[in-house]
């Protein structure tokens, strides 16, 4: 019953997508466009989309396994928090996640649509298209309410594609991927990650409605500004706790591995951070206007094509759990997307390009064009990195492999590069800057860089890469405080008191100093992710209870091994205290750990962590020689600056969120005395 | 006076900087690599050949946890680098090394961003050239 009710609210959803887009294109044309003619379908699509969401969870909460995705991702021992998340955990429940918020932002643009507003109800038909391929693959060939038609050994090895026929169900689920529910991070990282792949879906449908209608100027770009915004921090936040769970889950001591699934989210992250840098050229300098058509299709390409490479199961990795016919059904979607974007920006370019105002390369545009230079070519290398396996596979029969040795050689350089970029261009000002002007606005950020280069070649580092990426951090960091220092000085000089200069001057600019925020977030990061590659001390060690081993600084102590029984898990691990580097003082007791689930034929190594001032200490269970217990042991410093920095960056975005739409001034054309103070 | 100091403190700390960085890092020939940096080293370029997508290094598994050891073994026999990059590839095939643009097809790796990074300096500066030519132009026109 439970199914049936699922399954209508998809039919619903689908066939309101359908007429979303039918109307959605009429009013588009119409010289009086009027939103109520697609009140309706907006609020079937958004209604079904809810109901199926709903339904699906209310089968997984009552274990209704005559359900076959519920019997397949789902069982009675499974905690609460995973039995609602396994409503997306796997690839049927993910794509209906992915309606859900859909059918949600759709009704959310609606709502802002007025009576002759063309943009609006074209960017409406946009979604509804895309809607319709999302909502027509859950009712083809993801269906999450076929049901289970045969149990074998307890198991429902096979099911119907419609939610109709004689139901049977097994007595008990087979449970979530052991992977998936070992971590509270996993229930939450993916639905940040579609927030942020859906949330593109908006730019793109104001992108495509104002293409089509030939629309000139930046009212697209106004009524996308948030929306941009809103994806790109859940985004930012879906990738850093995406990290921040391989890193306390998979054991291998690291939180990137430029895995393609990794990458798949990565690309979107970088072509959607290029599109809001040079959006604001085109608010402010009119200028770019077709390149930013370019960036946001690029942009929610990346999205389809991320989620191809996650769920068609195409390219081997941790993160591809399953293989299915939607592969295909999205690669034929990405096609469509592609090639009907990329043919309307060819036949209208012409209309909405901007004329040239360059003045000069040395200038705040001068240096978000270098930023979106570089951030493209990061894009493709990743890009081209991700997708050469497959391609020469498919060409040659042969296989290769591309991993971190060239994505890191690639990314490396390209990132220290937009690290000086950003230091730099974040004090230029618009149109022209004198390089004496700029070298003043600089010099004592440099002078800080250099002091904490040598600092560091001070306390012992010797790494090239880790000692060039903390002076050109703190370059960044130094460069933007000392920006706000003047600003505010500068408002005191008009009586202001300190905290009333503060206000000002991050009142005015709220969106610039929210980016500001976001790149003081970027250059902790990059430190951080210096420090822990570079830095970072690995070992392996054997002991036996009561032995100790020395690693870097640390001791660790073998005390005892340990089992214990949870509902969902069987848990055997050893504790682990670990001392100061003269193996006399405690600092914390440490539990490595294996975790078995019935079900799954693999256990899973779970690693335990300790954070200090300065070093993660981080061990991982190898396995046991005898009765010594095999232990790997990594010291980390500085890893906390990385879950610290990836915070700011986030809290940038949401500080920018704050700006009033509109706010940003178009720079005028003025002449040559009054181009430096036209400073912010 | 005090804007004296600041001029010398101004110049004093960068230069001494400098020369703090420059000294530290210039290199020294007579430090010999660390075997067991070197066996990392060379097993991050090694695909774990039953594991998924993972490099020996990263890789938890009791295989890749064998195949370290291997490696151990043969840089303290003093086999060079290239050399197990050889002996792993003639055992599993091209696929097992994560480095697959160093030459050959895998060129095309650094060709295709290349070309991006010339037709994206290309555009900037055409982008530059047409504001200059336009200038002149433009500046007669009238005032609105």
């Amino acid at each position: 019953m439970i199914a049936v009710v699922g399954y209508s609210g998809i039919l619903v959803a689908l066939g309101s997508s359908v007429a979303l887009a039918v109307l959605g294109v009429r009013e588009a044309r119409s010289e009086r466009a009027t939103p109520r003619a697609l009140r309706g379908p907006v609020y079937g699509l958004a209604l079904g989309g809810l109901a199926a969401f709903v339904a699906l969870e209310l089968a997984i909460m009552s274990h209704d396994f005559t359900v076959a995705y519920v019997a397949r991702n789902t069982a009675t021992f499974t905690p609460f928090v995973f039995l609602f998340a396994a409503g997306w955990a796997a690839l049927e429940g993910s794509i209906l996640l992915w309606g859900l918020l859909l059918g949600l932002f759709t009704w959310l643009v609606y709502r802002k649509v007025r009576p002759g507003d063309g943009l609006g109800a074209g960017a409406l038909a946009v979604m509804g298209l895309v809607a319709v391929f999302w909502f027509g693959l859950m009712a083809t060939v993801a269906n999450p309410f076929g049901i289970c038609t045969e149990v074998v050994n307890g198991v429902c090895s096979a099911s119907s594609w419609l939610p109709v026929g004689d139901a049977v169900a097994p007595a008990d689920g087979l449970g979530p991927n052991p992977l998936l529910q070992n971590h509270i991070l996993m229930a939450i990282h993916p639905p940040m990650l579609y927030l942020g792949y859906v949330g593109f879906t908006v730019p793109f449908a104001f992108a495509i409605s104002a293409l089509a209608r030939g629309d000139q100027g930046r009212s697209w770009l106004d009524r996308t500004h948030r929306w941009s915004l809103i994806a790109w921090i859940f985004l930012t936040a879906g990738i850093f706790l995406g990290g921040w769970w391989s890193y306390e889950v998979l054991g291998w001591g690291g939180y990137w591995a430029w895995d393609p699934v990794e990458n798949a989210a990565l690309l979107p992250w970088i072509a959607g951070t290029a599109f809001i840098h040079s959006a604001i050229v085109q608010r402010r300098r009119g200028m770019l206007q077709a390149w930013n058509f370019v960036l946001v299709i690029a942009t929610f390409s990346l999205t389809i094509l991320g989620t191809f490479l996650t769920r068609s199961g195409v390219i081997a990795s941790v993160h591809s759990f399953t293989q299915s016919a939607v592969g295909p059904a999205l690669l034929i979607f990405l096609m469509v997307v592609l090639v009907g974007s990329l043919a309307l920006f060819a036949v209208r370019a012409h209309v909405v390009a901007s004329p040239p105002r360059l003045d000069s390369l040395v200038s705040r545009e001068g240096f978000l064009l270098l930023n979106n230079l570089l951030l493209t070519l990061f894009a493709f290398a990743v890009l081209v990195g991700t997708l050469y396996p497959l391609v020469f596979e498919a060409a040659t029969d042969d296989v290769v492999s591309v991993g971190r040795p060239f994505f890191d050689r690639a990314a490396v350089p390209i990132a220290l590069l937009l690290l000086l970029a950003v230091g730099v261009g974040s004090v230029a000002p618009w149109r022209v800057a004198r390089p004496g002007l700029l070298w003043k606005r600089v010099r004592a950020a440099v002078n800080w860089g250099l002091v904490a280069a040598a600092a560091a070649v001070v306390v012992g580092v010797r790494s090239v890469g880790v000692v060039l990426t903390v002076g050109l951090g703190v370059f960044v960091i130094a460069s933007i405080i000392g920006w706000f220092i003047h600003q505010v000085g500068r408002a005191r000089s008009d009586g202001l008191s300190v905290a009333g200069s503060v206000r000002k001057v991050f009142g005015n600019e709220r969106g610039f100093w929210g980016g500001q925020v976001s790149h003081i977030g970027l250059a902790l990061v990059a430190i951080a992710i210096a420090t822990t590659s570079g830095l970072a001390i690995r070992s392996e060690v054997r002991l036996g209870v009561g032995e100790t081993a020395q690693v870097g600084g640390y001791c660790v102590e073998y005390v005892e091994a340990f089992e214990r029984s949870e509902p969902n898990r069987f848990t055997e691990g050893v504790r682990i205290a670990l001392l100061d580097g003269s193996c006399a003082d405690r600092i914390a007791v440490l539990e490595p750990r294996i975790h078995q689930y019935p079900n799954a034929t693999q256990a899973i190594a779970t690693p335990d962590v300790w954070t200090g001032l300065i070093d993660d200490v981080y061990l991982s269970l190898a396995g046991a020689d005898g009765d010594r217990v095999v232990l790997q042991v990594f010291v980390f410093p500085l890893q906390w600056l990385l879950w610290v920095g990836g915070f700011i960056v986030v809290l940038g975005g949401v500080i920018a969120l704050g700006r009033k739409p509109g706010k940003d001034r178009t720079t005028p054309r003025s002449d040559p005395g009054e181009r430096e103070a036209t400073s912010v | 006076m005090f804007e004296r100091v600041r001029t010398v403190v101004s110049v004093v700390i960068p230069v001494v900087a400098i020369a703090v960085i420059v000294v530290g890092l210039w290199p020294r020939p007579d430090v010999a690599v660390d075997p067991e940096a070197r066996v990392r080293a060379v097993a991050a370029n090694i695909k774990c050949p039953f594991c998924s997508g993972e490099s020996i290094a990263e890789s938890t598994s009791s295989v890749a946890a064998d195949y370290e050891v291997l490696i151990a073994e043969w840089v303290d026999q003093g086999v060079t680098d290239d050399e197990i990059y050889r002996r792993f590839e003639d055992r599993f095939g091209r696929g097992i090394l994560l480095d697959a643009g160093g030459a050959g097809w895998g060129l095309a790796l650094w060709i295709i961003p290349g070309i991006a990074l010339v037709a994206g300096l290309g555009a900037i500066v055409g982008l530059r050239r047409k504001e200059r030519s336009s200038r002149p132009q433009r500046a007669k026109e009238p005032v609105a």
